[in-house]
């Protein structure tokens, strides 16, 4: 009997595994280090993948999974510092995405999680609750909680801006 | 009713920016993997055909066995005996071993190819360290190996101007530098130097990548190394 091999059109996997490493921990080479070692370690146990189980973005976003967490457990570099995620050529596309990602940052874990697991790897709430271990209709919910939260937060953090700031965006226009 | 619809397109908005949100992966590091994942796949067949032959011979002198071979094989001695010499012959141990150490061997490893799995891909990481109170001191800038580099790989690079000048004595320049990286090293590092000003606040410059040597490509070609201006006060 010829097991079905998850890697046989790695590309759309790679970007996909990528981007949800990217939307946890930053793009940069922190994030190409994870997505390298996700796939190290799916080669490795290429031959364990079960389709039954799963298909292959699922089975391969739970060994990101597990790699992320080793990463965050590692001890931090100490000469190192985190990538910069926008320059100052871009002041209102960096406003908007640094103020996204402080209200992302405000979220709990399980939602950055969810987020993450939906706009980053593009799972549709089945997939993710197969690599969660949770039913479909509880993902929905626990998405759409966690996209509510994330409005509250935009909108209180966008109300309270000062004038000078409001006046310098309306200007930039 | 027009409330909820409202509600409803801000949700929509607001998943239009989270997918905008997006990272798209470097196209090195997507062409590095899948060239690893298809030339281990290659690796992978010839195992496979090996050990498929090794269970059908299994489950055929298993059923030789079971319906009384041996008897057969008394009074026919070329039946059963040949058929169980083609099975083994199809899959001598010597045949098996040295396929399943060459996989194991180059399994996980990159470098020029082949027989390795796939290119290996070198990045910089940023770095900052304190301003001395004076003279220079070195500055570690972090170089990164994926995957395991069966070889040796060279660096070169250079320093660039930032806000921190090599003129006005905030680091030492280096315009075209070199450093090697020995086999099965995943983390390496750059040295430089960063040197007592008098300016106020962090300065920063950067360490760029120019080549690595063939069989090894670029990810990411540029880190910045901050000074850190601990005397700002």
């Amino acid at each position: 009997m010829m097991r079905s091999d998850p890697l046989a059109n790695p590309e759309p996997l790679i970007r996909r595994v990528y981007a949800y490493v990217a939307y946890r921990i930053g793009d940069g080479p922190d994030a190409q280090d994870v997505t390298s070692e996700t796939f190290e370690r799916a080669l490795r146990g290429r031959d364990t993948y079960d389709a039954a189980k799963g298909t292959p973005v699922a089975w391969l976003i739970g060994i990101a999974r597990r790699c992320l967490a080793d990463a965050m457990a590692a001890p931090p570099t100490l000469v190192a510092e985190p990538p910069e995620t926008a320059g100052p050529d871009h002041a209102d596309a960096s406003l908007r995405r640094l103020t996204l990602s402080a209200a992302l940052a405000a979220l709990d874990e399980r939602e950055q999680e969810l987020i993450a697991l939906r706009y980053g790897a593009d799972l549709t709430a089945r997939r993710i609750g197969e690599v969660l271990g949770l039913r479909t209709n509880a993902v929905e919910v626990a998405l759409h909680r966690a996209l509510s939260r994330l409005r509250q937060l935009l909108e209180s953090e966008r109300s309270e801006p000062s004038g000078s700031d409001a006046e310098a965006v309306s200007t930039s226009r | 009713m027009k409330r909820f619809w409202k509600r409803d397109e801000q949700l929509l908005v607001l998943e239009e920016e989270l997918r905008a949100r997006r990272s798209d992966a470097p196209e090195t590091l997507v062409r590095a993997l899948a060239h690893r994942a298809r030339a281990e796949r290659r690796w992978l067949r010839p195992q496979l055909r090996v050990s498929y032959a090794a269970v059908i011979a299994l489950v055929a002198f298993a059923a030789i066995f079971s319906a009384g071979g041996f008897g057969v094989a008394k009074s026919n001695a070329h039946g059963p005996t040949r058929i169980f010499d083609r099975l083994t012959a199809s899959s001598s141990p010597a045949t098996t071993v040295s396929q399943s150490a060459a996989a194991d061997q180059y399994r996980g490893q990159c470098g020029p190819q082949p027989p390795y799995g796939s290119t290996c891909v070198v990045s910089i990481k940023d770095a900052s360290g304190n301003e001395p109170q004076a003279g220079c001191v070195n500055v570690s800038v972090p170089l990164t190996v994926t995957p395991d580099n069966a070889q040796p790989i060279t660096v070169t690079y250079h320093t660039q101007d930032g806000t921190a000048t090599a003129a006005d004595g905030d680091y030492i320049a280096q315009p075209s530098g070199s450093t090697t990286i020995p086999a099965h090293t995943r983390n390496w590092q750059i040295v430089v130097q960063i040197c007592r000003d008098h300016q106020k606040g962090d300065e920063y410059f950067f360490v760029v990548l120019d080549s690595v040597s063939p069989g090894a490509t670029i990810g990411n070609n540029s880190a910045k190394v901050t000074i850190k201006d601990k005397f700002k006060n």
